[in-house]
């Protein structure tokens, strides 16, 4: 037994290692534990059975527009508030083109699912790349305030045309119909094992876990060292060949299309979609998932989606208030965790080194005796 | 003649509504050196107080009849909790504004989440009766006396300021520590007592702007279209003065309320959103702003 163990301990430790070294299998090995967890609310240990699933969804479609915001924060250096505006278009976009467009060559309507999302993207990176050109004119706070227009402007034309886009109620999309209506996976069928809602939640999190790696990989390659050169200084940057029109304008392409992104999935999870919850509060909230998170961590805006959106949702349910924890929660992190939350880390291995030191000074003590 | 001065009168309402929240903004944003996000939040936890007071009987507590004294209560109301915003949250973040700004998201949960639990959870009614009743008929429009109070009560808010930031020793020290805090502190203002006096102005401005929505409904996101509205005008006008902010928010005010009249009554927002957008991309720093000279 004992030969075995010692056999056994290089191994575990060849395997932190290789996933160290391999931040995308981590982020694999993520997407794994969040899709067992959606099926921990049947457990004691996660309250809430149906609404819990629904909380870590939402959690999951922050989670991938924060990922977007990021990048442009964290790594450029930029900052966007129009990211609501943009989960909007992704959301509503999808409904209105599976729902109403109609197909060409038949007399049916509603595009298929792979070619509405691929029009939502290129549409939102068009969008996106007009206000990466408009940004490139202000800085700071002038730059948050006019991403804040872009984003209030979208947030009135959904308002306002309640014939397109649904009034407070919402528009439906119903089934989510795929591989030409092969496969058709619907929210409200029965709940039961193996079920629809299941399925849809994995389409959430492979999405997310793509989306993780593309990040790791932009943030790795000559893009992300120009992103992160161009965030400590224009003038430096400049200075150093990078393209500064390219690169703003790139980083506000890949942020708004991520967000068009963590829209369509809002739809693929919810089949419906309200014209008016695209406001403020949503852009807020995914720079405070990433800030609460981690800035420049990946997994770090995956554990602010979950300290924002699921934990007090989940876990402080039984106060009935969560608002107030939730907003004590983002005030506390910040004052202590001014670089985010993924930090804690650092401070927990500290203390465990203090615990270890301690503990191996009262043996010595010991043994003196 | 009646529906021109109708708009007249309508957008001086909301604008002088939204001057006293962007002067508030502003106010924060040049000795804070962040963007107030809760601006309209805690005019909100005022407004809220003036009706807790004048609302809740039954209680033995807080019966007032008065919307004067009730008003003014929850003014200093609101002074405090700047005070106390600022001492307990803001100066113990450090400079990161980034930070500051998600703090002050943080502050906006926080009073959405106290709003039902201090006051309850049943609705309040608007806050009646209204400050001075009655009207005045001019050129065959009807205006209120109480718009009228509104509409002068900010005039004489923003000169009193104004003579307060340029003429008085206080104003000094405000001003100095809007154009660089750490020069100012180096040279003995007391720049930690300018911003939390600042926070208190802006909570007791951003109180009144909530008494005066307060007078047609109590929500809890009474406040949001003046807050986004502020911003707005803050940008438009220049962050960099305190008075461009202000004719900023009457003249979108009236843009608003022209379009609405005279265009259309669907897409006067996004028109004059747009406009916007397209001013500031040939003026980024607004109509009286300067671009900020940048360090290499």
């Amino acid at each position: 037994m004992a030969e075995d163990r010692q056999k056994k301990r290089p191994d575990i430790k060849q395997v932190t290692t290789f996933l160290k070294n391999h931040p995308p299998l981590q982020y694999i090995l993520l997407g794994v534990l969040l899709a067992v967890l959606f099926l921990a609310p049947y457990t004691p240990v996660i309250p809430g059975g149906l609404l819990s699933n629904s909380y870590l969804a939402m959690m999951v479609i922050y989670a991938i527009a924060a990922l977007g915001i990021n990048l442009l924060l964290g790594f450029s250096g930029l900052i966007s508030l129009a990211t609501a505006g943009f989960m909007g278009i992704g959301a509503l976009g999808l409904i209105i083109l599976m729902n109403d467009v109609p197909l060409p060559f038949t007399d049916r309507t509603g595009l298929p699912f792979i070619v509405a999302v691929i029009i939502i993207l290129v549409v939102s990176g068009v969008l996106g790349a007009i206000v990466g050109f408009i940004s490139l004119r202000v800085q700071g706070i002038y730059l948050a305030i006019t991403t804040l227009f872009v984003a209030q402007i979208f947030h009135t034309v959904f308002t306002s045309v309640p014939s397109v886009f649904g009034g407070t109620v919402g528009i439906r999309l119903g089934a989510l119909r795929l591989f030409g209506g092969s496969l058709e996976l619907s929210q409200s069928r029965p709940y039961q094992l193996g079920f629809d809602r299941y399925w849809l939640f994995i389409i959430l999190v492979v999405t997310l876990v793509a989306t993780m790696i593309i990040v790791h990989n932009i943030v790795k390659s000559r893009t992300g060292r120009a992103f992160m050169a161009m965030s400590r200084s224009h003038n430096a940057a400049k200075a150093m060949g990078i393209d500064i029109v390219k690169y703003r304008v790139m980083s506000f392409v890949i942020a708004t299309v991520f967000a068009a992104l963590a829209g369509i999935m809002f739809t693929v999870w919810n089949q419906s979609a309200a014209n008016n919850r695209w406001d403020l509060m949503i852009s807020l909230t995914i720079v405070a998932v990433v800030v609460v998170g981690g800035i420049k961590s990946i997994p770090g805006t995956v554990l602010g989606a979950f300290m924002i959106y699921a934990f007090p949702r989940i876990f402080l349910a039984f106060l009935a208030n969560y608002w107030i924890v939730g907003g004590l929660l983002i005030i506390f992190v910040i004052l202590f965790y001014p670089n985010g939350l993924v930090y804690i880390w650092i401070d927990i291995k500290k203390w465990l080194l203090k615990l270890r030191v301690k503990l191996a000074r009262k043996q010595v003590k010991s043994d003196e005796k | 003649m009646s529906t021109f001065i109708d708009l007249v009168f309508n957008s001086l309402r909301f604008g002088s509504i939204v001057a006293l929240a962007t002067l508030g903004i502003v106010l924060i944003f040049r000795t804070s050196k962040t963007t107030n996000f809760a601006q309209g939040s805690i005019g909100t936890l005022g407004a809220y107080f003036a009706a807790w007071l004048m609302q809740t009987r039954g209680t033995g507590i807080g019966v007032i009849d008065s919307i004067w004294v009730a008003s003014l209560l929850a003014i200093v109301f609101g002074f405090i909790i700047g005070l106390l915003v600022d001492l307990v949250i803001i100066r113990r973040v450090g400079n990161n504004p980034l930070s500051k700004q998600i703090i002050t998201l943080g502050l906006i949960l926080f009073i959405v989440g106290l709003i039902p639990m201090v006051y309850g959870a049943q609705g309040y009614r608007s806050l009646t009766p209204s400050y001075f009743s009655g009207h005045l008929g001019l050129f065959g429009a009807t205006v209120s006396y109480n718009v009228i109070f509104f509409i002068s009560l900010t005039l004489v808010l923003m000169t009193a300021i104004f003579l307060f930031i340029q003429k008085t020793r206080w104003g000094l020290a405000t001003r100095v520590t809007a154009s660089d805090t750490q020069t100012a502190r180096l040279m003995g203002v007391p720049t930690n007592t300018v911003t939390m006096m600042s926070w208190a102005f802006a909570a007791a401005m951003g109180t009144i702007a909530g008494l005066m929505v307060g007078q047609s409904a109590i929500r809890v996101d009474m406040l949001v279209t003046i807050q986004v509205t502020a911003f707005f005008a803050a940008t438009f006008g220049g962050f960099q003065t305190f008075h461009g902010p202000i004719i900023a928010a009457v003249i979108i005010a009236f843009m608003r309320y022209a379009l609405y009249t005279y265009v259309s009554d669907t897409w006067d927002n996004t028109i004059v959103w747009v406009a916007i957008l397209v001013f500031l991309y040939f003026k980024p720093y607004g109509i009286f702003g300067k671009a900020p000279a940048e360090k290499v």
